[in-house]
């Protein structure tokens, strides 16, 4: 690099947004034709970008690393290294690269296999097309799109996180769902059973699923950030699971606020079949066979030699 | 389906009745009606044997007949009431019921109805009470338990026709009012067929004279004359009259303690009593647990004055006990998975109903997710909740709303698939129906997964009764010498090993037969609800 280059990439460096000819022609007081000549050697070079904004044009100095790890790429590299420079965050797949840059897909691949080598850029698997591989620059962290969001750690999703933060959820719920045995609904009544303590029908102190969202804000447990809907998403869960119910609140304007949530008290189930908690089906060995469907008297599976039942009349 | 009903069926029958009456009723049961003639063949047992099994299986209410002409002859067709059968499983819940309402005098009138299928006033009495000595003030405690049981619809009388096949009456229920009026339209004859199918479910026997009550006349003039054929009746009613047992009516009863037992758990106690208050006032206007829709309206004024209901059973903040029942009534209608309760107008305080039909559904509903959580966990449980609240949805928007992995999800859609508690829709894109451009969503039918867990249950009972059957012929020697006359008198006779051999075979048939009565319980909710 010529002395006079490595001003002009000074100055140029200079402005991180990109420096126009005028710019350039004011700052250092150049020859306009010395300029262009200048800049052309240093885009060849890697250390310069063109970028038109609007129809003026802009050079802009690349990182000093880039341009060292970009500079012996060659033209076709350049071109998909750009492609997949321009996709940020979300990545690329080869396919797109090949459409839209019109290069042979194995010259494509060849360059991305370069590419890879040289740690430029790297591949990532989307959640929604596992199948597919993207390619982003190595030193960016892909977009929420790709990893699928709050739940996914590695594009897989993260089921002890999921588990661990219902249960969390779970019990704020259920801190707020019942009135601990000292509060005021139970002092003037003569029960003091924990388990027959209720909320009056008007109560409005349970837990929407905007105070679980605070709550998980709060609680510090969160390495991601969790947006309200992620957070409705759990409650969700909790109650398709059965194990909270919903009350209706009146006067909550936003559709977050619509619903409070409860635990459901006690085992409902076992209260109707009579005492115990298992249902009157999975009491018998025949309610958990998994051979049931060939069980027949006389078959090779049968109820008389069934070897589940002995177990169970041994018991 | 019908293999292991048949199969329970042929079990009950075959314990209870023997060998032949098992027979006769499977043939009837697999082959539809039949005549004797054809009935005797396909048999291959002797007729008499056959016309025997036919006598008990009617005297038991299992058995009906229908008298078809064929040309000149008159031809008796025999066909088989399936569920009696199945019902039979359940006589001990009859009785305790009967014991828990009316006490014990009534606990014995319905275990010998029970014993009998049907019989007289008579009967009853010389059964209960053969001494000829018995106290006057018993038999009056005994004849009022009886009316008792009538007056409320557990014991019913048997009509002429009760024997004839419930198709046939109805056949030629249509037929009467056909002909009635010949130029019926169809939207008259839809609603004539109704109103016979409501008529069927449980009010069958309202207008038949019990014979157990007198009826009030208010008029001098022809009541003299009524009062004496009453009377006449009344006479020859002790002896003339046969009488059963109303199921549904116990049904009724059971349905209204798992509903006020669901109460309590999901609520507390007082939320129960007060349920039961509603429940016991709208008793007697439910006719049939398939049949009742909601319950008779009752009032917050009227709950207030109701001298049975003991408010202070309703327990939290009672600043007034008009505020408690105000408090409490609005917590079984705010309940969002069992809707207990709704406000149908605002008079006398409110003025609430028990919504028992959709508090069936919800029930099968809970009992659906409970057992899917218990036989393939919650994760099954929990697809199963969102397909019924969502709707029909593909796999990748389960796995996505239900916060599983995809492949979690299609392990346990298809394992739920494969015992019908869930079911698939295909939407083709295209005409040819080709797989591949094709969507496919799944959803949850409520009614279609009840009768796949009434099957299942048909399924397991039939092998508890098989392997109860199986563990009884094992110890047959056993078995023999402990019923023997001098061992009844002397237990020191049976060795240290026979004795522990005794107490296992009473432990496992206990623990067979205990499973038996819960699975019934089962069928009570999903089939007879």
């Amino acid at each position: 690099m010529t002395p006079a280059e490595e001003q002009l990439l000074a100055v140029i460096r200079s402005h991180p947004k990109g420096a126009n000819e005028e710019t350039l022609t004011t700052e250092l007081d150049w020859e306009k034709a010395e300029i262009v000549n200048l800049v052309n050697s240093l885009s060849e070079q890697g250390f310069v970008d063109f970028v038109t904004v609007g129809k003026q044009l802009f050079f802009k100095a690349r990182d000093i690393n880039e341009a060292n790890k970009t500079r012996d790429l060659s033209q076709n590299e350049k071109i998909v290294y750009n492609f997949i420079k321009s996709e940020k965050s979300k990545g690329i797949w080869s396919k797109d690269i090949k459409s839209k840059s019109g290069l042979h897909i194995q010259v494509v691949t060849d360059c991305i296999k370069t590419l890879e080598k040289y740690r430029l850029i790297k591949s990532v698997k989307s959640v929604k097309n596992p199948t597919r591989k993207l390619y982003m620059l190595f030193d960016l962290t892909p977009s929420e799109e790709i990893t699928g969001g709050a739940w996914y750690t590695d594009q897989e999703l993260d089921v002890a996180f999921i588990e661990g933060l219902t249960d969390m959820v779970f019990k704020f719920i259920g801190n707020r769902s019942y009135p601990k045995p000292t509060s005021s609904y139970a002092s003037n009544g003569d029960e003091t059973d924990a388990a027959q303590l209720i909320y009056p029908p008007d109560h409005t102190g349970y837990a929407t699923t905007k105070d679980v969202h605070a709550f998980l804000k709060k609680s510090g447990v969160l390495k991601v950030d969790l947006g309200i809907m992620d957070v409705q998403m759990l409650v969700d869960r909790l109650w398709y699971d059965g194990k909270v119910t919903r009350i209706r609140k009146l006067g909550g304007d936003e559709v977050i606020e619509v619903w409070m949530y409860r635990t459901v008290r006690g085992q409902s189930v076992g209260a109707i079949s009579g005492g115990g908690g298992g249902v009157w089906w999975t009491d018998t060995p025949c309610g958990k066979c998994a051979v049931a469907q060939f069980c027949k008297s006389g078959g090779p599976v049968s109820p008389e030699g069934c070897v589940y039942f002995s177990k169970w009349l041994e018991f | 389906m019908a293999t292991h009903q048949a199969q329970v069926i042929a079990l009950i029958l075959g314990e209870q009745f023997g060998e032949s009456a098992q027979i006769v009723a499977s043939t009837l049961l697999s082959k539809g009606r039949l005549p004797l003639s054809q009935l005797i063949t396909q048999t291959g047992l002797p007729p008499k044997q056959v016309r025997e099994a036919l006598f008990v299986l009617i005297q038991h209410n299992i058995v009906s007949y229908t008298e078809a002409p064929e040309g000149l002859r008159v031809v008796v067709h025999y066909s088989v009431n399936a569920l009696q059968v199945l019902l039979r499983d359940r006589f001990p819940e009859y009785i305790r019921i009967a014991k828990l309402r009316f006490g014990e005098k009534a606990q014995h009138i319905i275990a010998e109805i029970l014993k009998h299928g049907k019989c007289t006033f008579l009967h009853l009495q010389q059964a209960l009470y053969p001494m000829e000595s018995t106290p006057p003030d018993i038999l009056d405690e005994f004849e009022d338990a009886f009316n008792t049981l009538i007056e409320q619809n557990f014991v019913v009388r048997v009509g002429d026709d009760d024997s004839v096949n419930v198709l046939d009456r109805k056949v030629s229920e249509e037929a009467a009012e056909v002909a009635k009026n010949p130029n019926m339209s169809a939207s008259e004859k839809t609603k004539m067929k109704k109103a016979l199918e409501a008529k069927s479910k449980g009010v069958e026997f309202e207008d038949m004279p019990t014979g157990m009550k007198r009826k009030l006349v208010y008029s001098f003039e022809e009541g003299d004359a009524k009062a004496a054929k009453v009377y006449d009746e009344d006479e020859n009613m002790a002896e003339r009259a046969y009488w059963r047992i109303n199921p549904s009516r116990f049904h009724i009863h059971c349905r209204n303690e798992v509903l006020t037992a669901l109460a309590e758990s999901r609520i507390n106690t007082s939320a129960k009593h007060l349920l039961n208050a509603i429940l016991t006032y709208g008793e007697p206007s439910m006719k049939h647990c398939k049949a009742d829709e909601v319950s008779a309206p009752i009032t917050l004024t009227h709950l207030g004055s109701d001298t049975t209901f003991d408010k202070s059973l309703l327990t939290y903040n009672p600043s007034t006990p008009r505020a408690s029942l105000q408090d409490y009534l609005a917590l079984l209608t705010l309940d969002q998975d069992f809707p207990f309760l709704t406000k149908q107008d605002e008079r006398g305080g409110g003025q609430y109903v028990c919504n028992l039909l959709s508090l069936k559904t919800a029930l099968h509903q809970h009992l659906i997710t409970t057992y899917l959580q218990e036989k393939f966990g919650i994760v099954a449980s929990r697809i199963w909740r969102l397909l019924h609240t969502k709707g029909k949805l593909d796999e990748k928007q389960v796995a996505k709303l239900a916060l599983i992995s995809n492949k979690v999800a299609r392990e346990k859609l298809y394992e739920m698939l494969n015992v019908g508690l869930i079911q698939l829709q295909d939407v083709p894109k295209t005409v040819d129906h080709a797989p591949s451009r094709t969507f496919f969503l799944w959803y949850v039918s409520l009614p279609k997964c009840v009768d796949a867990m009434i099957l299942e249950t048909y399924h397991m009972l039939s092998n508890l009764k098989i392997r109860r059957l199986k563990e009884y012929n094992a110890n047959g020697a056993l078995i023999e010498k402990i019923e023997r006359s001098d061992i009844q008198e002397d237990e020191s006779l049976l060795t240290d090993g026979e004795r522990k051999g005794v107490e296992k075979f009473h432990k496992v048939m206990n623990m067979i037969r205990i499973s038996e009565i819960r699975l019934d319980r089962a069928l009570l909710i999903l089939r007879d609800f």
